[in-house]
């Protein structure tokens, strides 16, 4: 089986060469049959990395020792979703997943396409294979997941050997989003290499107009949304594992994640400036090539261990590969802008500096300046220690401040953005969009100060959030009231159909109110509560308006781990409100104890409880309970933010065309000509906005 | 008296490598006894922070836990994988060691002094705001200036170009426009007519 793995791998590396080298050739001589090839093989790779990543689960599900990463990361009594999830646990099979998810995308983009944009798709289905090929690479020669181990008997000869036993997985991956968050995280970051293979193949190619940003914006939003989920499922993992009461600690790697995910961001609005005006051609190809760019630095930091980052464990000298790679796809964008930029050019006027297109000329910039802080704040440490030989850290405080304050600007855009008018908005349409939105924000903003909040930016932070919330409601209450006006429907049934008939600007203010739900989120962390208190049974601990009453403690097993659990009682103002279970569990074949936290959720509060283990001063079992307001809001934010984007990828609804008898006479007067005819009476669906 | 004794074994086992003997190493070492005394006599026994002092708190968060395996700050320290999920060991004698400065009387600014003498410039959470470092500050609020001053000048180019744009838009073809004036005459004519 495994040698069954390591040819699908080869192969699956000869027919991405192939797919280069012939549909360059095909390009070149204009050879349509060659190019169809080209494609065949680029399709092919799909398959071929299909059978290696069954050929790897194989070894997992039978629990086949014979392969050092199957040693490495799983175990007999590992329960089935682990092992399922053990494929990604270290370097090796991480990089194969990465590599079969990007050839999945590859298959259905030249699938799906293969009718269609003769002159494009040769020059995508190139770049696709060309980055197919260097992971490949990767996987056949730099991390072969299929490695079998061997040992040497009494006279040296050397065997084929299968151990009894695994090493088991990394306890800190035994939880369910670890099962979810890298697949989706990954599904993010292959996803951009989509639009940049189109970006790079419009600019090869010389193909004309905006069509490769009509063709590649829902593969666009599809990456996004699941970066978008793979970065929040991470936080949620990092909140309910790690037992240290947060969800975001500005670690190089959370970090990584975050970079392309932010100029996918401005990607996904600067397009619309092309669309609608045909203008910053040159900044979204670049936006892109970034974009891409940023996710492969984003593997670089992950894996070489360049920065110091507690996702240490798939570090190695592999970094070299990525270094190298991001150098050759710098210089190919930069080879194919320089020939071609007069293809990019646009015709940019801007007539007025209070419009939608100022708007987001602004919403771009302050995307990078937020990119360039959290990438720049990342890699300091790396340029100090070069330059100054010495090297310094640069914690979570230093990104706060930072990023903070262009945080909430940008939550001010996202408000102030989709009510200005393309080209001009007057002031008086100004002052009659904004003075409710913005009168009712500085109203919620005292009842948080009268609630508590004292913190500067968190105080701001809820009042852009009701004032955008606002705005996103009024933009709905607008639409469909004149909707509702002409046809007389329900004001809700108005919204519905509002929103289908343009899903795209609608969708995306789903997304928006989504976003400013997480900043709500983030906006209660001023007011988060700890204590850590050592308890004996019968012993309380009290935090905000809840007592804790240690009411036992006592050990479950099974095969995995061992667990240490503590029974809590929660009272609340006095009445008993509900138990918590928090545990240590010890996991027998790494020899590593983890923690699971106990958390009690609502909309209002999370009430978090970790039990520490024994106090190594007094011996004791300790608690450590937090109190975290709002937390809640980000995790359903994210369902929002995802929503939002599903409600975007759906089609436009088309305007029906109803039968109806024309009653009135027509003009010749005639009565033998007032037969039925058919009329359009619903208008035509809004333009994308 | 316990209590004294205690500290006193604490401090030596702190982790830190002992200082050459001197006459103030000698008066240092009872300072610190008394001044760890008079903390642990106020902490209650029971409580697994060392830290108690609020001042000592708020530096325990500016300086990086120096264990080399949680990336953490000493005051927030919690550990994920260790023996036990609360402050580390290495945590545990910084948090103490800042106590007793506090308790000293030490300036927050002469402790992350002596701190980084003892450790070098990566125990601060933050980059120091002078030297180079500075930079690692002031090009996140730079950059974007420059680069909105930037965007002002393409916006003002922008502007000027729709200024100077001709009104009609893009050439019309005389074979469309004949066409197209033909037809609206008829249908003028026809509305005319009704």
């Amino acid at each position: 089986m495994d040698i069954l793995g390591s040819l699908a791998l080869l192969l699956a590396l000869l027919a991405a060469v192939y797919a280069v080298v012939a549909g360059t050739v095909g390009i070149l001589t204009r050879r349509t049959l060659l190019t169809k090839s080209a494609r065949n093989a680029g399709m092919a790779v799909f398959a071929l990395v299909t059978v290696a990543v069954a050929c790897l689960e194989y070894f997992f599900f039978t629990n086949d020792f014979s392969l050092a990463y199957v040693v490495e990361h799983s175990n007999r009594a590992l329960p089935p979703y682990y092992k399922f999830a053990s494929l990604w646990a270290g370097q090796e099979g991480s990089l194969l997943l990465w590599t079969w998810l990007l050839s999945g995308y590859a298959f259905f983009v030249l699938f799906l396409n293969r009718k269609r944009h003769p002159e494009l798709m040769p020059y995508v289905g190139v770049v696709l294979a060309g980055v197919q090929t260097f992971f490949l690479t990767l996987n056949n020669f730099v991390a072969t997941p299929f490695q079998v181990i061997a040992s040497a008997n009494s006279a040296g000869v050397m065997h084929l050997a299968r151990l009894a036993e695994g090493r088991g997985l990394n306890p800190l991956l035994q939880y369910p989003e670890m099962v979810i968050h890298p697949p989706m995280l990954y599904l993010g970051y292959t996803g951009f290499t989509v639009p940049f293979a189109f970006a790079l193949a419009a600019l090869l190619g010389r193909y004309p107009g905006e069509k490769w940003i009509h063709i590649t914006r829902r593969w666009t939003m599809i990456a996004w949304c699941f970066q978008s989920v793979g970065i929040l499922l991470g936080a949620h993992w990092a909140y309910a594992v790690l037992g240290w009461g947060g969800y975001w600690a500005w670690d190089p790697v959370e970090n990584a994640s975050l970079l392309p995910w932010i100029t996918g961001t401005a990607f996904l609005h600067s397009v619309m400036m092309q669309e609608k005006r045909g203008m910053m051609k040159v900044w979204n190809v670049w936006l892109v090539f970034t974009t891409f760019m940023l996710c492969i630095l984003g593997t670089l930091l992950t894996r070489s261990g360049v920065v110091s980052s507690v996702h240490a464990f798939a570090q190695s000298s592999i970094g070299t590969w990525f270094v190298v790679f991001l150098a050759i796809v710098f210089v190919v964008c930069f080879a194919a802008y320089w020939k071609n930029r007069d293809y990019l050019r646009s015709d940019n006027q801007l007539d007025s500096l209070v419009s939608r297109e100022s708007s987001f000329l602004f919403n771009n910039l302050i995307l990078l300046a937020a990119c360039f802080a959290v990438l720049w704040g990342t890699l300091f440490p790396v340029l100090s220690e070069w330059v100054q030989g010495s090297k310094i850290s640069v914690g979570p405080p230093f990104f706060n401040k930072v990023n903070v304050p262009i945080a909430l600007f940008l939550l001010l855009l996202t408000g102030v953005g989709p009510l200005l008018a393309w080209r001009k908005t007057s002031f008086d349409a100004l002052k009659r969009n904004f003075a409710w939105p913005l009168g009712g924000g500085l109203l919620a903003g005292v009842i948080a100060f009268i609630l508590g909040f004292r913190d500067v930016y968190a105080l701001v932070c809820l009042i852009l959030s009701v004032f955008v919330t606002l705005t996103i409601a009024s933009e709905f209450y607008r639409g469909a009231r004149v909707i509702s006006s002409r046809d007389g429907s329900h004001l809700l049934t108005s919204v519905g159909a509002l929103t289908m008939r343009n899903t795209r600007r609608y969708g995306g203010y789903i997304v928006h109110f989504g976003m400013v739900l997480v900043f709500i989120g983030i906006a209660g962390t001023p007011l988060n509560k700890d204590i850590q208190k050592d308890l004996g049974i019968g012993d309380t601990l009290k935090i905000g308006p809840y007592t804790i009453l240690c009411q036992n403690f006592d050990q479950v097993a099974n095969g995995n781990y061992q667990s240490d659990r503590a029974t809590l009682e929660v009272f609340k103002n006095g009445k008993s409100d509900m138990m918590l279970y928090p545990e240590r569990r010890f996991f027998l074949t790494s020899q590593i104890t983890e923690t699971m936290v106990a958390v009690q959720s609502s909309p209002l509060r999370d009430l978090y409880v970790v039990y520490a283990g024994r106090s190594p001063e007094s011996g004791r079992p300790s608690v450590h309970a937090y109190l975290l307001p709002l937390v809640k809001w980000i995790w359903f934010g994210g369902i929002v933010v995802v929503l939002g984007t599903i409600l975007a990828l759906i089609p436009n609804r088309r305007t029906a065309l109803v039968l109806r008898p024309v009653t009135e006479r027509s003009w010749t007067g005639s009565i033998a000509d007032a037969s039925p005819a058919m009329g359009p009476i619903a208008s035509r669906a809004e333009g994308h906005d | 008296m316990i209590n004294s004794f205690t500290a006193f074994h604490r401090i030596q086992k702190s982790p830190y490598p002992p200082k050459p003997f001197s006459v103030s190493s000698v008066v240092r070492l009872i300072l610190h006894a008394s001044a760890a005394a008079l903390i642990l006599t106020a902490v209650p026994l029971n409580s697994v922070r060392a830290q108690e002092l609020p001042r000592a708190k708020a530096v325990a968060k500016r300086v990086m836990c120096m264990c080399g395996g949680c990336q953490d700050s000493a005051g927030l320290c919690s550990h994920p994988g260790g023996t036990f999920s609360g402050p580390c060991e290495t945590a545990r004698g910084m948090q103490r060691d800042l106590d007793a400065r506090v308790a000293r009387n030490e300036s927050d600014e002469a402790i992350l002094q002596a701190y980084v003498e003892q450790y070098g410039p990566t125990v601060l959470v933050e980059p120091p705001k002078k030297g180079f470092d500075l930079l690692a500050w002031v090009m996140p609020v730079l950059l974007p200036l420059i680069a909105l001053v930037l965007v002002w000048q393409v916006v003002r180019r922008w502007k000027q170009k729709a200024a100077l744009a001709p009104a009609g838009g893009p050439p019309i073809d005389s074979q469309f426009l004949a066409r197209v004036q033909n037809e609206s005459g008829r249908e003028t004519s026809k509305e005319n007519d009704e």
